[in-house]
């Protein structure tokens, strides 16, 4: 034991007990509107002047309206659905049919319109899908460590060792061709990159010392997991989500162009420009425009998700 | 190895070590980051730890705080043995010693608002919820200088000594009898390290707080410290008060060390 | 005494979109004779470390820089950016804040002074050779051979220190630009480094603007000491004279505000409040909110600079006198 002088624990002479709990009175500069809340200041901060963001967002946008809308929107609803108009075959993009007609003479224009619900549902289902489970596996997997992280990293190996789409398809043909299967394929081979994605993240979020505070306070696994490590990891996520929005379509597009995906006589781009390849040189539409239509979706939903990725920093607006 | 919890009798003191240790291994070559301490720490004091980087006194504390495991040794926390307690046994006692950490910033979940944060503890170790619980937070931020509109704020929306001052109110909150303090005011300027090392001045006395102070600065530790330990290489080389480890130091290391104040 | 470095006024601002969003400098005052060494102390955000980065000229493209910065009779910011980069690494050197960051991981100590010394200096590889040597024999490495072979992770952050330091000594700049040299060190080492520097600054009759927050350091090291606040010099002179008869209350107050006390002696006498963050908004003395003896004239245009002493001049409108 030190000998400890008496009364070392009262500190002596003390005055100004009131002065040493003056606040830092200096308030943050708010230029702007102040009944805004913060994260809408924040987000219109960021976009105003981004076009190419808000161009992104409107195409994603536009797709997601279209689907909706679609049976008002097509000029021949109809057709949009599969029905065949025979004396109409081929003909090219005119007043009566803007995008022209295919073999069966079906108006193209429709048919795009009607083709963005099949492509909004399948990616919408396979990110959701591979986020959920990609999130999970990968957040218990980066804070756990050890042997969980150890058979979970070397299991999204062994998927992440396939080119994906070359994955993709072979689990579509094993399980026979339909839009579910080619669902079911997708997601297989999606979930490993969010798995990967989140491990990272949550491993160096664990070394962080609001973690160890989040310990000392006595915060159980689930909820350090949820709170802390979750919602800090999930912004490269989100990000990668819009991305692959886009990215899905292209994918189950490749499915249905393989005969993979959906079947005939859904309206479905893959499906379309698969049924224009052998006449791409005579009749160019029935292929070109939903062609033209994957690739808005992709390059608007890359661009959303480049922006998102500033607008998700919170000190991003803060210099 | 099944927990339970004997007692020692320690007259009163809040902390009590003996021959902790604890290894590292880095690619399979283990590292004895500290080395059979025995430390006593008697209440209401501040205990100050100094040596240089790597020497294990921030580890010496993590382990202390049972962050980390320690591979032999006992530490007592006011007489009771909590060298292996898990889980429920565990956070009964996290609510009686608590964090004080370096990087203000770091130590604050960018995104939880400061009332979220202040209020973990409060939630996870006393079981306080819905009203009674906004008060205990509204009191806490009050008593380290803070206003109640701070309560909503992002971390980055405060100065460092702000986030400071959250950090000591998150860590006061549940009533603790011991303070870590790791270098709590290496990242603040001369002026803020002032306001807070007379505001943790303060809470002790009106706490009757125990304080462990880790930090690398003589001045601080000479200022704030009643007792001081200086480790080595993962020793505690030694132990003694404050005045005589500046005037009187035995050991060459203690010398050469305090030897060296700008 | 002729002076090597006259910085007047000195203001910097940032750019985005053609608006300035920021101006951190807002007119800094610094001399600096031969073979001195001046101290630029302050707190977080007070613009110490872009001074330094300013009279190097090493600002990023969007920051705009008015006022002069005057070096051997030159002035520096109506130079063009190649003969600023040429200038840089022969005459002006900078001593980085992290050592660790500055040198490249993947190359020998050995083959990245190599390169500086071919860059700057045009020396052959076996010329080349013993001037390194000779150098890091004289930062107090004592195998300097080992020390080539080694990569930077190989050595520790002492050592590595040492290593930019002569790394920015080789070419025999007249001015040298250290940045928080001893942050990252212990203690003990930062004592070592700081003689380090000292010494060959003695011995080669180099000017080192040293950029610190620690008055400690100012004390035992400088000749000279300038004190920012808020991007303004708000005292400058002598350390001798600036230490023991300080006049800006802002200075009072940093001085007040060190734990220099022993146990149970009482409270420190902390500033209040923090440094202003956003400096465009300010009028008048920036320390105006957190000065203790404020006046209400003093939030009335900025405060004049007058001499309390031979060299010893103040932005204060009622300064403390000597």
């Amino acid at each position: 034991m030190i000998p400890l002088p008496p009364g070392t624990a009262e500190t002596a002479g003390q005055t100004e007990a009131g002065d040493e709990r003056a606040p830092d009175t200096f308030e943050l500069p708010r230029p702007h509107a102040a009944f805004l809340p913060t994260r809408t200041r924040r987000v219109i901060a960021t976009l105003r002047g981004d076009v190419l963001v808000i161009g992104g967002g409107l195409i994603v946008l536009a797709v997601i309206v279209t689907a909706i809308f679609a049976p008002w929107l097509a000029p021949y609803p109809g057709q949009g659905r599969g029905a065949v108009d025979v004396a109409h075959r081929g003909l090219a993009p005119s007043s009566a049919h803007w995008f022209g007609t295919d073999q069966l003479g079906r108006d193209i224009l429709s048919r795009v319109i009607f083709g963005a619900r099949p492509a909004l549902v399948i990616s919408v289902v396979v990110v959701v899908a591979a986020v959920v489970i990609g999130v999970a596996l990968g957040s218990l997997a980066g804070y756990l460590g050890g042997w969980i992280d150890e058979i979970l990293m070397r299991l999204t190996d062994v998927f992440l060792a396939f080119p994906p789409l070359l994955l993709t398809m072979i689990v579509a043909a094993l399980l026979g061709p339909s839009l579910q299967h080619a669902v079911i394929a997708l997601v297989i081979s999606w979930w490993p990159w969010y798995a990967r994605l989140v491990r990272t993240a949550a491993q160096s979020i664990r070394q962080r010392p609001y973690v160890e505070a989040a310990r000392v306070s006595g915060a159980p696994t689930r909820r350090i997991l949820r709170r802390h490590i979750l919602r800090n990891s999930l912004n490269p996520v989100i990000v990668q989500a819009t991305v692959d929005f886009g990215t899905v379509i292209l994918a189950a597009g490749a499915l249905a162009f393989l005969g993979l995906g959906a079947q005939p006589p859904t309206a479905d781009w893959g499906l379309m420009v698969a049924d224009g390849r052998t006449t791409v040189t005579t009749q160019w539409w029935i292929a070109t425009f939903p062609g033209l239509a994957i690739f808005a979706i992709v390059l608007g939903a890359n661009l959303l998700g480049d922006g998102l990725q500033n607008l998700l920093n919170p000190r991003a607006v803060r210099r | 190895m099944t927990a339970t919890m004997s007692r020692l009798d320690t007259d009163g003191n809040v902390v009590e070590l003996r021959g902790v240790t604890k290894r590292f291994s880095r690619r399979r070559v283990a590292v004895t980051a500290v080395d059979s301490v025995d430390l006593t720490i008697p209440s209401n004091i501040t205990f100050g730890l100094i040596g240089e980087s790597g020497s294990g006194k921030s580890t010496l504390a993590r382990c202390l705080l049972r962050l980390h495991d320690v591979d032999a040794g006992s530490i007592f926390l006011e007489g009771d043995d909590i060298t292996h307690l898990r889980r429920a046994r565990l956070r009964r006692v996290r609510r009686r010693m608590q964090l004080v950490f370096q990087d203000p910033y770091a130590a604050l979940n960018p995104r939880m608002t400061i009332e979220d944060s202040v209020a973990e503890p409060l939630t996870e170790l006393m079981g306080i919820r819905g009203r009674a619980l906004h008060a205990k937070v509204r009191r806490a931020i009050d008593e380290v200088g803070l206003a109640v509109h701070h309560l909503a704020r992002y971390p980055h929306e405060l100065s460092g000594g702000q986030c400071q001052r959250v950090g000591i109110a998150r860590a006061l909150a549940a009533e603790p009898a011991l303070v870590v303090l790791d270098e709590p005011t290496s990242a603040l300027d001369v002026s803020v390290q002032a306001q807070i090392l007379n505001l943790l001045n303060t809470l002790q006395r009106e706490r009757r707080l125990t304080y462990l102070l880790i930090t690398h600065d003589l001045d601080v530790v000479r200022y704030m410290a009643n007792v001081i330990g200086v480790m080595y290489r993962g020793r505690l080389i030694e132990t003694n008060t404050a005045e005589a480890i500046f005037t009187e130091p035995r050991q060459a290391y203690t010398q050469t060390l305090v030897g060296t104040t700008p | 005494m002729s002076s090597l470095l006259t910085v007047q006024d000195l203001c910097v601002r940032f750019v985005s979109r053609r608006k300035t969003v920021s101006q951190p400098l807002r007119g800094v005052n610094l001399n600096l004779g031969r073979g001195e060494i001046l101290g630029i102390v302050g707190e977080t955000g007070c613009g110490k470390t872009l001074t330094g980065l300013a009279i190097l000229g090493a600002l990023s493209a969007n920051a705009r820089v008015s006022g002069q910065i005057c070096y051997e009779g030159q002035e520096l910011t109506s130079l063009d950016e190649q003969t600023r980069a040429k200038l840089r690494g022969t005459s002006l050197a900078l001593i980085p804040q992290n050592p660790a960051a500055a040198l490249d991981p993947v190359h020998t100590i050995g083959t990245q002074l190599q390169l500086l010394a071919r860059r700057h200096l045009d020396r052959r590889h076996s010329a080349a050779v013993d001037l390194i040597d000779s150098e890091l024999a004289a930062v107090g490495l004592t195998d300097p051979e080992r020390v080539r072979r080694s990569y930077p992770h190989e050595l520790s952050g002492g050592m590595l220190q040492r290593v930019v330091i002569a790394a920015a000594l080789l070419a025999r700049p007249r001015l040298v630009v250290a940045d928080e040299p001893t942050t990252a060190l212990d203690v003990t080492i930062e004592r070592q480094i700081l003689n380090l520097i000292r010494d060959r600054q003695h011995q080669l009759g180099v000017s080192v603007v040293l950029v610190t927050h620690d008055i400690g350091v100012v004390e035992s090291t400088c000749d000279k000491v300038a004190v920012l606040y808020a991007g303004r010099t708000v005292e400058q002179g002598l350390v001798a004279d600036v230490l023991s008869h300080p006049s800006h209350p802002y200075t009072r107050g940093l001085l007040a505000a060190l734990p220099r006390k022993k146990h149970g002696d009482g409270p420190l006498t902390a500033i209040p409040g923090s440094v202003p963050v956003d400096t465009m908004r300010l009028k008048g003395c920036a320390f105006a909110d957190r000065c203790g003896s404020v006046r209400p004239d003093c939030t009335e245009g900025e405060p004049p600079n007058t001499s309390v002493g031979p060299g010893h001049t103040v932005e204060c409108r009622y300064p403390e006198q000597a």
